[in-house]
């Protein structure tokens, strides 16, 4: 499937995204810049020196984090931690990521190395230097999210860099928040910044900060963060120049050298336990413009080839509106969805992993825009391409040895549900409030364990939702509830997705408040591994006001003025699970009801168990649970197409002959070569050269028929998009499940080597 | 032993810790008198008493005349803590605003990585959420709803409360109710009004309001604050009731003083009322006992370090007055609470080595062998190699000393273990531990010095104070590397006893916060006569305690910050009387900024604000004097004491086998001194002198080790 890499494409960041040469080309070195070789034979330092170094170095990026928090005041960043410190190699490669916005640190990476490639020679890159840059093409997923990159040098030679990405409330733009949604091409959005050298030897640009600031609705939040992120900088490169002082940079140098590897090496070994193949996922958007109703397809997949990866996103269609990302975008979303699933055992030192990953993007794309689409919705767009890689790699992971297995994890978000509001308080005072309790979160169903409620995100690890009160005390809203959302048929599986929350506000002691951008997805489109149901659906819902009726809302529409009385309702989804619901222990279904997260119709219906009551609680009824999922087998039997293809010359496979490839699939060798077996019932489903699926009994259902959860009641694209369940036509397992719009093939998702 | 004379008044001090509850009375004749009893885990009052027994007995009077003639009793309880680590606190029910009972489930959706070591913050699928403090079914949300005003949007549905409350009460078995409203801060009323139900009507039950347990902004954290307040009430209460009055039936007459978290003791009666002031309160006597140390030394900065078998606990103390925080995390609980700040991380004698796999590199912890299985030289057989097990191959430890010889250590095994993880990188058993050690104190030493240098100091102005079990084994090495002064082993041979010193001497301290808002442009009379009232408010508080006689000391802070750094503070000492100038609190608040930030990064155009006023007040001048008198005894005549034996210890910053000279510490007096390299083995611990330096016993019984006093160079 990955396609071959077309090298007549110009990568500038000018006309499409910016992809360094490898190793980055500094034109005028050395007489203009100087980078320190010192001594990279990393292997050969002193294993204890080693350990201080890196020790010290997670130290110092770990401050660097802690002081944005303290010095920021835009509450997107002082409490939701929308910010990501980083230390980086002298070339622009990521050695250390902070806890916090994971894909925000290989989008410094591709900052660094625009600045290396292009100022060295020019505008000059020198000690006491700092850059600012939120240009999309370059190196950030939309113009809210800005770097601020600092050199550091020994003795005259570049040694490292660090840096820092923050997102601001406001950095202009034709809407509050700076995310626009109608924008139709660049010039509809705020205006990016190539790198500018904002600090000039130490002293500030103050032309090029009012330059900066000037674009701002919010210009002294501005002015706030962008000083913390300065002071951000200072106190990590302190640190590291402290470093270098008390072991010497030539062994600071060599471990930084050494951590590269050990990503490296940590990422080769989890590969080398995972067979060959290529590994893809399918996921729709829509409303490509406020009002539009088409329905978009983005593409993932990951090629697993002896120890490298390739990620390619063949199959996504032509840009279109307001919706794609670019190739900076793509290149740092996948990276974390790897970095998720594989590389969680360096305590965020594992840049080296990257090194064994290729990215080939067609360009044009959908995830890889051409200038001058519009980039600022990346923010919340980015999970097109995180969620799908998430499935992807969680499929791969399935086929891995006992140990990878265990550490694949489902799908937590296609789609970040914001809502921003804007206006005046009743003292005049103009906000502009982003509402990221999103943070709240909720991690979806791993292999062996559900999904944590209300856990966060996985690719936020140290992010925090803030208090109502936080919020009730900046901006002119009160909230009347934020709730846990129930265990239903988003997110179950075998092991199922954590549940996310709902919250209703109104607007309180406002002037003039208008609801800028919100989400209320047509159809949900967070897919579930291994047969689990999809994740649910965004919504955003507005009642009450002058009418006091149920006021329609789009995916995302124009702005809505707010008036008293008016209640805008919201959630977070629960996540993607993971297998089939009807495996789940009926025990486990049992304490989620007797918590109250889940009713005795939905452990009936979703999951096939009974549940009778005993003492206060409830209890399982095993025998009627049997009885019940034996039932609800036949009825998927009866449901369903038969397979595509019948009737393969072998009819079963016997445990000991077969690998796994997935919670109920595995791969084994028949008489006519590889052949797919139902894991639970050992019938064969057909060739293994083949998409499994062709040898499934399938079951389609439009999404607009599976609830409230799942669809948008009146949506004109849930009609178009159908939920496909994928069963073993002897035990009506289900193996697979797709979300699909109309008419679209099979996703071949699993394809071996 | 000698016996007291008739007219002497003694202040005691008692800790309880897991497996010993230590005792410490000093004497107006300026003696001091410490003894140990295992703590009876079942009825831990009845230790205290066989505590005062044991005490009365070294003294050389009888128990109950030692209660009549004590001045003060005080004591630190770890109760709190242990109720809430084995969730075997009281029935709790929470009383919540209408639709926002889920807040303390919800977490912020932080609470998976709230003080979860970095090494697992990448790691998801290893993660978990705490187990609940409230059982879903006894969260009850009424209606009712404030604004941030402290204005009524929804008021009280009276009768839906009585309802409820009534309803809880009769569930059977709950005895504690939380109730934690939204914006209580702003306006009490409703809170007080439910809580006045409750006491009125089922007087049994528990009670505490968020607005007054922990009256800050931000629902989570002060709905934690004041859960976990009413979760420790009930048995926080009892315990403390029934120890008052045991302590009166064997002929106390004083006030029963408790030791809290945020330093200094309080009134037995006070914590009963916010137990949540006493949770988490273990490392803080140690931390207190050595800042009233530091106050006789003459040592106005200190860093304290508590170096055990899991963690290393560290405190501030800078001016006389170890640094405070306002926020704590218990089992991944965060809340809201004045506090001495401890910063706690792993790395102690428990602290287990590995190789990465993916760098043939050594790697320390954060995983702890713990006492059980403990390290493989406690010979349970867990082959664990520790930081313990590689000071015994060194020799820094002598197994046959450990716990003044009641434990044997398990050479050999200790060998092996660190012989298992050198193997691998061609390194030797010597070599190994070697660098485990260097990697260890280097661990500290980096971790210190960022806490110092984080908050604007400089260590070098500082003294370290070490004590724990792994503590006085290494500080010669880490305190060296972080540049401080001296290193003060507190106590000496009784070091183990530092808690107890620390609630005999603590002064009684008490907080006072006012949140208002006063921007530094416009200071003026208002805020001047706020700062007046507020020292007022604490006079008249203090005034109140019985118990505590002398003047009272009030100390006052603006807490200050740009406009809407909310997570963000700087605390500026403000003069109680006088004008306040509006220039020179910005001149203070933008010159600290600076320094910690960076040349220029105040240069912005926000507000500066004052947001918040805080005073400290305490009394203690008695017992100023009477520590005082500690110092004044006999003794102090330098003398060079006879080492026991001499044994070859390899030194790790010298990285070679040196002939050492070993001290038996419990017969160290006053006045002694000895020259490193030594070894000198105490009761609990060891005291490592490196070979340039010095150790000499002060009067007060501290070993103090002086740098660079023998021939060599500095290294």
């Amino acid at each position: 499937m990955s396609v071959a890499e077309d090298t007549s494409i110009v990568w500038d960041g000018v006309a499409r995204g910016y992809k360094p040469s490898t190793p980055p080309l500094i034109p005028g070195a050395p007489e203009h810049l100087r980078l320190y070789t010192g001594d990279q034979r990393g292997s050969e330092i002193d294993p204890i020196v080693y350990e201080l170094i890196r020790f010290g170095l997670l130290q110092a990026n770990q401050e660097h984090g802690i002081t944005l928090q303290k010095l920021c005041v835009s509450p997107i960043t002082m409490i939701a931690r929308d910010f990501q410190p980083s230390i980086l190699m002298a070339d622009g490669s990521a050695v250390v990521l902070g806890p916090y916005l994971q894909y925000f640190s290989n989008l410094l990476t591709l900052s660094v190395q625009w600045i290396l490639e292009n100022y060295s020679d020019t505008v000059g890159i020198r000690p006491g230097d700092m850059f600012l840059a939120n240009d999309p093409y370059i190196g950030t997923a939309h113009q809210s999210d800005v770097a601020l990159l600092c050199p550091i040098f020994h003795e005259g030679e570049l040694f490292a860099w660090v840096g820092n990405m923050v997102h601001h409330s406001d950095v202009g733009g034709p809407v509050p928040g700076s995310f626009c949604p109608s924008a139709r091409d660049i010039w509809e959005d705020p205006s990016p910044f190539p790198p500018i050298k904002i600090i000039e030897e130490g002293e500030i640009r103050d032309d090029l900060k009012r330059l900066f600031l000037r674009q701002s609705r919010l210009p002294v939040n501005a002015e706030m963060d962008l000083f913390a992120a300065i002071g951000g900088n200072n106190v990590a490169r302190r640190r590291i120049e402290d470093l270098n002082d008390r072991h010497g940079a030539r062994s600071v140098h060599a471990a930084m050298h050494r951590l590269m590897d050990a990503g490296e090496q940590s990422l080769r070994a989890k590969l080398e336990a995972i067979p060959d193949g290529t590994w893809s996922e399918v996921a729709y958007n829509e409303a490509a413009l406020a009002g539009d109703e088409g329905i978009y397809k983005y593409q993932i997949n990951i090629t697993k080839k002896g120890d490298r990866l390739i990620i390619d996103n063949e199959g996504t269609e032509a840009q279109a509106g307001a919706i794609s990302v670019t190739y900076a975008t793509f290149v740092a979303a996948s990276l974390a969805a790897v970095a998720a699933q594989l590389c969680y055992d360096l305590a965020g030192a594992f840049g080296g992993a990257y090194r064994l990953i290729e990215h080939r993007a067609v360009p044009g794309t959908l995830s890889c825009s051409e200038w001058p689409a519009p980039a600022s919705a990346g923010g919340y767009n980015v999970y097109m391409v995180y969620g799908p890689a998430m499935a992807a790699l969680a499929k791969m992971m399935a086929a891995g040895d006992a140990e990878v297995r265990r550490k694949a994890m489902g799908v937590p978000l296609t789609l970040w549900n914001i809502a921003v509001y804007s206006g005046t308080a009743d003292d005049g005072s103009y906000f502009v409030g982003p509402d990221v309790n999103g943070l709240i979160g909720a991690l979806p169903a791993g292999s062996v364990r559900d999904g944590l409620d209300c856990g966060g995100q996985v690719h936020i690890p140290e992010g925090e939702a803030s208090n109502v009160e936080d919020y009730e005390d900046a901006w002119p809203i009160l909230y009347w509830y934020r709730r846990e959302a129930q265990a239903g048929a988003a997110g179950a599986g075998q092991f199922r997705g954590g549940c996310g929350f709902e919250q209703a506000l109104s607007v309180h002691r406002a002037g003039s408040v208008s609801l800028d951008l919100y989400m209320n997805e047509g159809f949900a489109k967070t897919p579930g591994v291994g047969g689990s149901n999809p994740g649910g659906r965004c919504f955003t819902r507005l009642s009450g006001g002058v009418d006091c009726a149920d006021r329609p809302l789009q995916f995302k529409g124009s702005p809505v003025q707010l008036e008293d009385g008016d209640v805008v309702t919201w959630n977070w989804p629960n996540a993607g699970g993971f297998g089939d619901p009807l495996f789940r222990n009926p025990d486990a279904v049992a304490i989620d009801a007797r918590g109250g997260q889940l009713d005795a119709t939905v452990a009936a219906e979703v999951y096939g168990v009974v549940l009778v009551p005993e003492g206060e609680g409830l209890a399982v009824d095993a025998a009627a649970t049997t009885a019940r999922r034996s039932e609800m087998s036949d009825a998927r039997l009866a449901a369903a197409e038969p397979p595509r293809v019948s009737s393969p010359s072998t009819e079963s496979i016997d445990d000991g002959a077969s690998v796994p490839f997935g919670p109920h699939l595995h791969l084994g060798e028949g008489p006519d070569g590889p052949a797919w077996v139902c894991a639970e019932c050992r019938t064969v489903l057909g060739s293994g050269r083949e998409n499994f699926k062709d040898g499934c009994a399938v079951i389609e259902t439009k999404m607009s028929e599976l609830g409230n959860a799942f669809a948008d009641e009146g949506s004109q694209t849930a009609i178009r998009v159908w939920f496909r369940s994928f069963c073993c036509p002897s035990c009506a397992t289900r193996i697979g499940t797709e979300i699909a719009r109309e008419g679209e093939p099979y996703i071949w998702d699993i394809r071996p080597l | 032993m000698s016996s007291a004379g008739t007219a002497d008044q003694f202040w005691i001090g008692v800790d309880i810790g897991g497996t010993f509850t230590d005792l410490v009375a000093l004497s107006t004749a300026g003696k001091r008198y410490v003894t140990k009893t295992p703590t009876i885990r079942e009825d831990v009052g009845a230790g205290i008493l066989e505590g005062i027994n044991k005490l009365g007995r070294e003294i050389g009077i009888d128990p109950s005349s030692l209660l009549a003639s004590t001045a003060r009793l005080a004591h630190g309880t770890t109760i709190g803590t242990n109720l809430v680590a084995e969730r075997r606190g009281a029935r709790t029910a929470l009383i919540a605003t209408d639709g926002h009972g889920d807040a303390i489930n919800i977490m912020r959706g932080s609470g998976r990585v709230q003080g979860v070591p970095i090494e697992d913050l990448f790691h998801p699928q290893v993660t978990v959420k705490p187990r609940p403090l409230v059982e879903r079914n006894l969260i009850s949300e009424i209606k009712q709803r404030t604004d941030r005003n402290g204005d009524r949007v929804v008021s009280l549905d009276q009768s839906q409360m009585r309802s409820i409350i009534d309803g809880l009460a009769g569930a059977g078995g709950v005895e504690a109710v939380a109730i934690s409203l939204l914006w209580s801060t702003r306006n009490p009323e409703d809170e007080l009004a439910i809580a006045g139900y409750v006491e009125a009507e089922y007087p049994h039950i528990y009670v505490s309001c968020s607005h007054s347990v922990a009256g800050r902004v931000g629902e989570y954290e002060r709905t934690v604050a004041t859960v976990m307040n009413s979760y420790i009430g009930p048995r926080s209460t009892e315990y403390i009731t029934g120890t008052k009055d045991a302590l009166k039936d064997q002929g106390y007459g004083g006030e029963l003083f408790i030791m809290q978290s945020a330093g200094g003791v309080i009134p037995a009666e006070e914590a009963t009322v916010r137990p949540i002031a006493t949770l988490d309160s273990g490392p803080v006597g140690g931390i207190i006992g050595c800042q009233v140390l530091a106050g006789q030394l003459g040592h106005p900065n200190v860093i304290a370090t508590d170096m055990g078998g899991t963690t290393f606990d560290v405190g501030m103390i800078v001016d006389g007055e170890a640094l405070v925080t306002d926020d704590a995390i218990l089992d991944q609980y965060r809340y809201r609470t004045t506090r001495v700040e401890v910063k706690s991380i792993a790395c102690g004698g428990g602290t287990i080595a590995r190789v990465d796999p993916h760098e043939s590199a050594i790697r320390l912890g954060p995983e702890s062998a713990g006492s059980n299985p403990g390290p493989a030289c406690y010979g349970h057989g867990s082959g664990l190699a520790t930081v313990t097990d590689a000071d015994v191959v060194l020799g820094l430890v002598d197994g046959g000393r450990f716990l003044a010889g009641e434990m044997g250590l398990d050479a050999v095994a200790a060998e092996a273990a660190i012989s298992a993880v050198g193997e691998p990188l061609g390194l030797d058993a010597t070599k190994t531990a070697a660098g485990l050690i260097q990697i260890n104190d280097a661990k500290a030493a980096l971790l210190l010095r960022q806490h110092t240098i984080e908050r604007g100091y400089d260590p070098r102005e500082f003294v370290l104070y070490a004590y724990g079990g792994a503590g006085p084994v290494h500080a010669f090495d880490f305190a060296r590397q972080l540049g401080v002064k001296e290193v003060v082993v507190p106590l000496g041979e009784t070091a183990s006893t530092l808690s107890a010193f620390g609630c005999a001497t603590s002064k009684v301290v008490r907080y006072f916060e006012r949140e208002d808002t006063f921007t530094v442009s416009g200071a003026g009379a208002d805020l001047t006569d706020a700062i007046k009232d507020l020292g007022q408010e604490a006079r008249d508080a203090m005034g109140r305690i019985n118990g505590a006689n002398g003047a009272v000391k009030v100390e006052l802070f603006a807490l200050m910050r740009y406009a809407g750094q909310r997570a963000h503070h700087i605390l500026v000492p403000v003069p109680e009387g006088g004008e306040i100038e509006g220039d020179s609190l910005l001149a203070s608040f933008r010159g600290v900024y600076e320094e910690l930030y960076g040349e220029g990064v105040s240069k912005v155009s926000q507000e500066v604000e004052v947001f918040a006023l805080r005073a400290r007040a305490s009394i203690g001048e008695m017992e100023d004097d009477l520590i005082a008198a500690l110092g004044d005894r006999e003794g102090g005549q330098s003398a060079v004491p006879a080492p026991v034996e001499v044994r070859e210890i390899f030194w790790p910053d010298a990285e070679e086998f040196l002939s050492t000279d070993v001290y038996d510490g419990t017969a160290l007096q006053p006045g002694d001194e000895l020259r490193g390299p030594a070894s000198v083995a105490l009761a609990f611990t060891t005291v490592s002198v490196g070979r340039t330096d010095a150790l000499r016993v002060d009067a007060f019984g501290n070993l103090r080790i002086l740098f660079n006093q023998g021939d060599e160079e500095t290294v």
